[in-house]
C-alpha cells in the first residue's frame, strides 16, 4: 500500500502543478479583463489589456488538454486503488493517510503552496 | 444439461454410501438453483448493479465541462432530467416505487410510455438506453463529436455487457422502452422555460432593474447569466412558494451600517485568509475553466457515496432522481432571489467604498450576489445525502476524493452539514459572497432538499 500511496502522491503532485498553472492563467485573464475595464476611457491602455487577455486566453486549450490527459490517468488510478484494490473502509482510510503523508513528503513545497 | 444429468444420477444412488449421496444432493441442489436463476432475466431493478449509472453521471460531468453554455443553472437542469429519465426507465418494473407522473410539476401519466403487459423487460438495459438518450438530447445542439462518440461507446459497451444471457427480444424491447421514456422526459423538459437555454445563457434582452446597490459587471462579461431562470417551472411548485427569503441588510455606504460591516467582513477575511481558507475557496470553486459546475461536484460526491454503499440500480436511480430534482429546483429558487434583489457583488462594493485595489481569491461569476448558488445547491444536496445514507442524520464519515485528479488533496468530513457549511464559507473566503448570501443560501437549500424528500412518494427499501 505504501508504494501505491507514493505513486498516487506523485501523480497528485503533477496534477497540483498543472492546477497552479490553471489558477495563474485564470488570474492573468481576470486581471487583464479588470484592467481593460478600468482603462476603458484610455483607448491605448484598454487595447493593450485586451490584447494581453486574448494572448492569455489562447493558452487555455493547450493547458486544458494537458489537464485532461493527466486527470484521466489520475482518475483511473484512484478508481483502481479505491474501488478495486482497497475496498473496505479501513483500507481506504489507511490509503488516504499514506497518500497525504507521501504528498507532503515528496511533493515540493513550492508546488503544494497556495499562491 | 447439468441439472438433468445430476438429477438422473441422484435417482440411481441407492447402493453408494450415504456420505457420497449427501454430497451429491448438495451439488445437485446448487446446480438446480443456479439453472433456475439463470433463466430469469426480468428481475427487479433492485437486483442489478448500479455501476453503469455512475459511469453515465461521470461522462455527463465531462460533457458539461466541455460544452459551451452549460453554466451552473443549465447544468443543474440537465442533471435533473437525467435523474428523472433514469428513475422513470425502471419504475414500472419495481412494484414498491411510484412514478413521478402526478407527483412533479406538469408531468402526467399520459405523457409517459407504458410497458407491454405480460412481457419480460430487463431494467438495466432500459436504464442504460434511457441515460444515453436523455444525455444525447439534453446537449444535442452543442455536443462535440468526441463527446457524442463517448456517449455511443458507453451505451454500446454497457448494452453488450448487460445483454449477456438476455434474449434478443427482451433486450430490444427493454432498450426501446428506455429510449421512449427518455424521449418522453425530453418532451416534458421542453416546456419548463429552460429548453436549449445553453444556446442563449444570457437570455437577452433583459432590462436591468434600477435600484440602489444594483449588480454591475465584475469582469468582461457585460451581461448577467440567466436573468429569467427564476421563472422556470420547478419540479415541485412548492419549492418556490416555500422559499421567501427575507431581504438582505439594506444597501448602504455608511461605515456604521450593517451592509458596510458585511462588506468589511469580506474584505478582512480575504485580506487575512489563511492557506487553508484559500485552499477551501479554490476547492469548492472547483476549478477555473475546468469544472462541471457545483451541481457536478455534488453529483460526483453522490457517485462516490453510492459506490461506497454498493448501490444497486434501484438505489442509484432514486438517488440521482432526488438529487437532480433538488439541484434543479435549488438553482431556480436561488436565481429567482438573485434577480429579485439584484445585489452588487462584494468585489465591486469594496473597490468603490473600502479599497480600490481589492482582489478576490477566485474570480467572481457574472450574476448578482444574494443568495449564494453554491450554498443553496450544497445544502439541497446534503439533505439528499442525509436521507439516502445516514437515516436523516448528518453524521457520516466521508472523504471527498473527486478533486484528486485536478491536484487537490482529499477532504474528509464526519458530518454532511459541515461539508455544506464549508462549501458555503468557501465563497466568503474567496471574496465573492457576503456571509448573509451564504447563510440564507444554506437555509433555502435545506428547505428545497427536505421538500424533495417529503413531497414525493419515494421507495424506501432497495
Amino acid at each position: 500500500m505504501q508504494g501505491d500511496a507514493e505513486y498516487l502522491a506523485k501523480l497528485q503532485c503533477s496534477a497540483k502543478a498543472i492546477q497552479n498553472e490553471r489558477f495563474q492563467l485564470a488570474d492573468d485573464i481576470r486581471f487583464a479583463e479588470d484592467s481593460s475595464i478600468m482603462f476603458r476611457n484610455d483607448s491605448v491602455k484598454a487595447a493593450y489589456y485586451i490584447a494581453k487577455r486574448d494572448s492569455f486566453s489562447a493558452q487555455l486549450p493547450i493547458l486544458l488538454n494537458r489537464t485532461k490527459a493527466l486527470a484521466d490517468t489520475v482518475e483511473m488510478v484512484v478508481d483502481s486503488f479505491y474501488n478495486h484494490l482497497y475496498t473496505d473502509s479501513l483500507q481506504k482510510r489507511q490509503l488516504d493517510s499514506l497518500l497525504k503523508a507521501a504528498y507532503e513528503k515528496d511533493c515540493p513545497a513550492d508546488i503544494r503552496a497556495v499562491r | 444439461m447439468l441439472f438433468i444429468d445430476t438429477c438422473f444420477i441422484l435417482a440411481g444412488m441407492k447402493r453408494i454410501n450415504i456420505y457420497l449421496a449427501l454430497l451429491l444432493v448438495v451439488f445437485s441442489i446448487s446446480s438446480c438453483k443456479k439453472d433456475e436463476q439463470e433463466v430469469v432475466t426480468s428481475d427487479s431493478p433492485t437486483t442489478f448493479d448500479g455501476e453503469f449509472t455512475r459511469q453515465w453521471i461521470n461522462l455527463e460531468c465531462t460533457i458539461v465541462k466541455t460544452t459551451g453554455g452549460f453554466l451552473p443553472p443549465q447544468a443543474a437542469r440537465a442533471y435533473g432530467y437525467t435523474g428523472i429519465a433514469l428513475y422513470e426507465s425502471i419504475v414500472q418494473g419495481w412494484p414498491e416505487a411510484k412514478s413521478l407522473a402526478g407527483q412533479i410539476n406538469g408531468l402526467t401519466e399520459d405523457m409517459l410510455p407504458k410497458i407491454e403487459e405480460n412481457k419480460e423487460y430487463n431494467w438495466a438495459l432500459s436504464a442504460n438506453a434511457a441515460m444515453a438518450e436523455i444525455i444525447r438530447k439534453m446537449y444535442e445542439k452543442k455536443i462535440s463529436a468526441d463527446n457524442l462518440a463517448e456517449v455511443n461507446t458507453l451505451e454500446n459497451n454497457w448494452q453488450s455487457t448487460l445483454s449477456y444471457r438476455v434474449s434478443e427480444e427482451v433486450a430490444e424491447r427493454s432498450i426501446a422502452y428506455g429510449k421512449s421514456v427518455a424521449n418522453a422526459i425530453y418532451e416534458y423538459s421542453k416546456t419548463d422555460g429552460g429548453h436549449e437555454s445553453y444556446m442563449d445563457p444570457f437570455q437577452l434582452p433583459y432590462t436591468w432593474p434600477a435600484i440602489t446597490g444594483a449588480w454591475i459587471p465584475t469582469g468582461a462579461t457585460a451581461n448577467p447569466i440567466a436573468p429569467k431562470w427564476g421563472s422556470n417551472r420547478p419540479f415541485l411548485a412548492s419549492n418556490l412558494t416555500n422559499i421567501v427569503p427575507v431581504a438582505h441588510p439594506a444597501y448602504s455606504t455608511d461605515p456604521a451600517s450593517p451592509f458596510y460591516q458585511e462588506a468589511m467582513n469580506v474584505y478582512n477575511t480575504v485580506t487575512n485568509a489563511s492557506e487553508e481558507q484559500k485552499t477551501i475557496a479554490r476547492y469548492w470553486a472547483d476549478d477555473p475553466m475546468n469544472t462541471c459546475t457545483p451541481t457536478g461536484h455534488t453529483f460526483n460526491i453522490m457517485m462516490q457515496l453510492l459506490e461506497e454503499n454498493d448501490a444497486n440500480l434501484a438505489m442509484s436511480a432514486v438517488a440521482f432522481a432526488k438529487l437532480g430534482i433538488a439541484e434543479n429546483d435549488a438553482f431556480i429558487c436561488c436565481w429567482k432571489c438573485k434577480y429579485d434583489y439584484f445585489l452588487i457583488r462584494p468585489v465591486t462594493y469594496i473597490k468603490q467604498n473600502i479599497d480600490p485595489n481589492f482582489a478576490t481569491v477566485i474570480g467572481t461569476p457574472a450574476f448578482p450576489a444574494y443568495t449564494s448558488g453554491h450554498a443553496t445547491e450544497a445544502a439541497a444536496g446534503t439533505e439528499i445525502f442525509k436521507n439516502m445514507f445516514a437515516n436523516g442524520n448528518a453524521n457520516y464519515n466521508f472523504t471527498d476524493r473527486s478533486q484528486v485528479r485536478y491536484g487537490f488533496s482529499t477532504r474528509t468530513f464526519t458530518n454532511f452539514d459541515d461539508m455544506a457549511l464549508e462549501c458555503a464559507n468557501s465563497r466568503l473566503y474567496g471574496g465573492i459572497h457576503y456571509n448573509f448570501d451564504n447563510m440564507k443560501g444554506l437555509e433555502m437549500g435545506r428547505t428545497v432538499g427536505e421538500n424533495v424528500i417529503n413531497s414525493i412518494d419515494w421507495p424506501t427499501t432497495f
